[in-house]
């Protein structure tokens, strides 16, 4: 019990770790502590009882994600893995040519995605899977909150999609290249960081007779 | 030096034996290990783990300037190499034979994340003796690959004569007199040539060959790239020169490709050495001039539809 009369440091409770590999994300899957690291390997557990399991080989694991539940990685290998709490890793999907996974993004609800080159794969909770090709590389993905709608940023925009349906993707411009996306929770702002030292936002409408309204943030 | 990451890019127009050189470079027996960026899977005879296919995304950034080209897919899969470091010595970047040099080596200087892991050794440049003069003429990427190359190995020599292979060098020194050229068969040369050349070090640039400041090197005027060299016996002011190649580059960067030169700042012991692509210059003092050297400064200039007479003119103004 935390006394309330003496306040504790935070930095008491920190316990450095060697990681032995750089760490490409942190998480915790089921509560429990993982890091995803580049040799390949995810490191799971409290400290002082870890366990190091090797989920990509030789080839490295490039990107993760995460969810409350578990860890999804991509790897060098062309594959995509899930890890929970047990850490037993489970293959999502190969690549039948190996390359290499870009980008990876999970949602709480079970949807899964990933990249390769210009090639974009989803995975709902069932299992089915859907693929886009777009006209450049997916840089970054990110699932909407409630897991329908993907975000994919890319070379002279962001595109949103909706896997299970036959719609195109909505295309949001702006020229540059555009490395990574995020939504913010109430699924209204995207927003992308760019090659050239910016973000760069879009307000979604709300209701059809509103534009799409931008936000520049260079820095 | 530092413990950034060598790279080397390794162009040349379709067929002229970029594979080949490839090839030869990851089997002979160096006991070194390079990561590999292939744009095409499978031409590799070897079993790597760490060749890795590229698609040559050319990001343009917002302001639509040429000098800040980039090649978005370098950055990533140099961004993901480097997670491994330790599991391989140095880089090699094969291009497509129609790839434009320029966007790949501005990626280390452009992108602050790559530039701090890793560092351009050199552009290498494979042409081919028999058909590389009629490429020059229709194939702009061919000239742009010769004209950017720090050293350009000129193969397949076998198949012309001697006569052939010396009007095919001439044309190649007329439009890039300072690289290094290597004749060869089946790209044949040691791998010390190729590899860990320090092109773009400052500290390597040692001198800029008197050779190529003859006038008789510019009588190819059919070219529209090509290479000019000055020198003006002495020092020039360092208040004049600075302020007249940050200017001529950034006017005319887009036409230059390459720039060099090696300068006496008036009242400085030491020698100045710049080098720069396109708009992206480099310049620092390096070591004392020797007592038995003579005190010149020298500039070279690579790239397309340059006003010679201009250029001259300015860099002369500078002198001290």
């Amino acid at each position: 019990m935390i006394s309330l009369a003496t306040p504790a440091s935070l930095t008491q409770h920190v316990t450095p770790l060697d990681a032995g590999s750089h760490v490409i994300a942190a998480a915790w899957p089921g509560g429990v502590p993982a890091l995803a690291l580049a040799d390949g390997a995810v490191m799971l557990g409290v400290p002082g009882l870890q366990r190091r399991i090797d989920v990509h080989g030789g080839a490295g694991l490039l990107v993760a994600a995460s969810t409350p539940g578990r860890l999804v990685t991509g790897g060098g290998d062309g594959r995509v893995c899930s890890l929970g709490a047990t850490g037993e890793p489970a293959e999502i999907h190969r690549d039948p040519k190996g390359g290499w996974i870009d980008a990876v993004a999970a949602s709480p609800t079970g949807s899964v995605a990933w990249s390769i080159g210009k090639r974009v794969t989803t995975c709902d909770d069932k299992g089915r899977l859907k693929t886009i090709e777009l006209s450049s590389t997916a840089q970054g993905l990110a699932w909407f909150p409630k897991g329908y709608r993907l975000a994919i940023a890319h070379y002279n925009g962001a595109s949103l999609w909706f896997p299970n349906t036959q719609t195109p993707p909505e295309f949001l411009e702006w020229k540059g290249a555009h490395l990574d996306v995020s939504i913010s929770v109430d699924g209204r702002f995207v927003v992308t960081s760019m090659q050239e030292l910016a973000l760069h936002g879009w307000r979604l409408p709300s209701k059809p007779t509103e534009k799409v309204a931008h936000m520049r943030m260079s820095g | 030096m530092s413990d950034k990451i060598p790279v080397t890019v390794l162009t040349g127009y379709l067929g002229a034996g970029k594979t080949t050189l490839l090839n030869r470079i990851l089997s002979e027996p160096h006991g070194k290990k390079y990561a590999v960026i292939v744009n095409e899977f499978g031409e590799i005879g070897i079993d790597n783990d760490l060749v890795v296919g590229a698609d040559e995304e050319v990001f343009e950034m917002n302001n639509g300037c040429i000098c800040c080209t980039v090649r978005g897919d370098l950055i990533r899969i140099i961004d993901g190499l480097m997670k491994r470091k330790g599991k391989f010595d140095a880089i090699i970047v094969e291009t497509t034979g129609l790839a434009d040099p320029a966007p790949v080596a501005q990626t280390f200087f452009m992108d602050q994340d790559v530039g701090d892991r890793a560092r351009l050794d050199a552009v290498v440049t494979v042409a081919d003796a028999k058909w590389l003069t009629e490429r020059l003429k229709d194939a702009p990427e061919a000239k742009n690959q010769i004209a950017f190359a720090d050293v350009i190995i000129l193969n397949k020599t076998d198949l012309v004569t001697p006569a052939e292979l010396d009007a095919v060098e001439a044309t190649i020194r007329a439009i890039n007199p300072a690289a290094k050229l290597h004749r060869t068969t089946k790209c044949a040369l040691p791998i010390a040539d190729v590899l860990d050349r320090n092109a773009f070090d400052l500290d390597r640039i040692l001198d800029i060959e008197p050779d190529f400041l003859e006038e008789g090197h510019h009588h190819h005027h059919a070219e529209d790239i090509r290479s000019m060299s000055f020198e003006i016996r002495g020092d020039v002011d360092p208040d004049k020169f600075m302020p007249w190649i940050q200017d001529l580059t950034q006017v005319k960067g887009g036409d230059i490709l390459r720039c060099k030169g090696i300068l006496a700042f008036r009242n400085e012991p030491k020698r100045f050495v710049f080098q720069g692509v396109h708009m992206i210059l480099d310049g620092d003092l390096q070591r004392d001039w020797r007592a038995d050297e003579t005190r010149v400064s020298r500039a070279v200039f690579i790239g397309r539809n340059l006003d010679r007479e201009e250029i001259k003119k300015g860099f002369f103004a500078t002198a001290a």
